[in-house]
């Protein structure tokens, strides 16, 4: 991938995958940053970067990797009740009181299967290709979305029941 | 479950909107620099890994630094690198030609080093890796004794006969990296892996 490709691709899918790690982590800086940290590192190999064809989901795995491996570092600081913590409006700068309990609700489903989740429902990924990208059976996934569901449906039941009565 | 996909993309949808992506030069720079490490890292594990004889050795001329930098070629490319830390500075600027996945040649590479405290034995180590396109990776390297010790700034050319280390590797390569350590080198008679080199820089040729 050259200078004028990787700055292409940089520019159409910076925002997206953004998203897709704040669905993934809730944390709107933690998501910025892994992503941001992803492409320095997707750039500082672009000589062999898209050799096999799926450069977004590398930035994806390897953005996911970044900030796992930053919870686990920073476990013993705190940082990762943020993940567990229902969420206050400060910690997630902007969106509204659905999204923000919704988050909420997402963080309480662990964390593989609420990987598992945001790629199926939001990176529209098949199992297979769920499979492939986090290194685990079809069937473990399948498991996990199955677990992940059954964690949120609640939640989400929850939420809409805390909004009807508003 | 397509309520839960339609709430999942509107909570990304927010967050993607509230994203502030860095300037994509400053990504390449940082990428640069990152490769740089990365592959300095991993060429001084290869150097430790082979034969340090087929190093080549050079000590600068008693008494004085390599003379300054010549003029570079004026159909070569060039290309600068810089680097400031708590322990000095030093700058190196590479001329060279080089074609697609063909052999780098180098006209000359000049450094200039600016250190906070003196050392007794002031070294640089040049190193050169190549990567083929396989993945296979050559190293060696060379080392210039810089004279007189105790001084805070050396500046110069680093010597054509070293710089024909450079010619010598044959084959497509994928991309050439060029590392000068600055080191307080005792050993006269072989090059000490610097893992802790007090000022380094290296340019990526590709």
């Amino acid at each position: 991938m050259d200078r004028d490709e990787f700055t292409t691709f940089y520019a159409a899918t910076f925002h997206r995958l953004v998203g897709q790690l704040y669905a993934m982590t809730g944390d709107q800086s933690e998501a910025q940053d892994a992503v941001q940290e992803a492409f320095v590192r997707a750039w500082s190999r672009h000589t062999r970067f898209d050799r096999d064809g799926a450069p977004e989901a590398w930035i994806r795995l390897t953005a996911w990797r970044i900030a796992a491996s930053r919870w686990r570092r920073n476990r013993e600081g705190g940082r990762l009740v943020r993940l567990t913590a229902v969420a206050t409006p400060e910690a997630v700068p902007g969106p509204t009181p659905d999204h923000v309990a919704f988050i909420a609700a997402l963080r309480k489903v662990p964390a593989e299967q609420r990987r598992a989740i945001v790629l199926y429902h939001l990176c529209d990924l098949t199992v297979e290709q769920i499979a492939a990208e986090t290194g685990v059976p079809a069937g473990t996934v399948k498991a996990r979305l199955a677990r992940g569901r059954a964690a949120l449906v609640p939640h989400l039941r929850e939420t809409a029941a805390s909004f009807s009565t508003h | 479950m397509s309520d839960l996909s339609s709430q999942l993309r509107q909570v990304a949808d927010d967050a993607a909107s509230q994203a502030r992506p860095m300037a994509v030069s400053d990504v390449i720079k940082r990428g640069d620099r990152r490769r740089r490490r990365t592959m300095a890292t991993r060429s001084l594990s290869g150097l430790s890994a082979v034969a340090l004889g087929a190093a080549v050795i050079f000590t600068g001329a008693a008494g004085h630094a390599p003379s300054p930098a010549s003029a570079a070629a004026s159909h070569a490319n060039t290309t600068s690198e810089q680097t400031t830390t708590t322990a000095g500075k030093i700058s190196i600027v590479l001329a060279y030609k080089k074609e697609q996945g063909r052999n780098l040649s180098v006209s000359s590479l000049t450094y200039s080093i600016h250190v906070k405290d003196a050392v007794k034995h002031p070294s640089l180590i040049l190193l050169l890796s190549v990567n083929g396109p396989k993945g296979q990776m050559a190293a060696s390297a060379a080392i210039i004794h810089l004279a007189p010790a105790g001084q805070r700034n050396y500046s110069g050319a680093v010597p054509k006969k070293l710089l024909a280390v450079i010619h010598v590797r044959k084959g497509r390569t994928l991309e050439t990296q060029i590392v000068v350590f600055f080191v307080n080198q005792p050993n006269k008679h072989g090059i000490t892996i610097p893992g802790h080199s007090i000022l380094q820089e290296g340019v990526v040729v590709s």
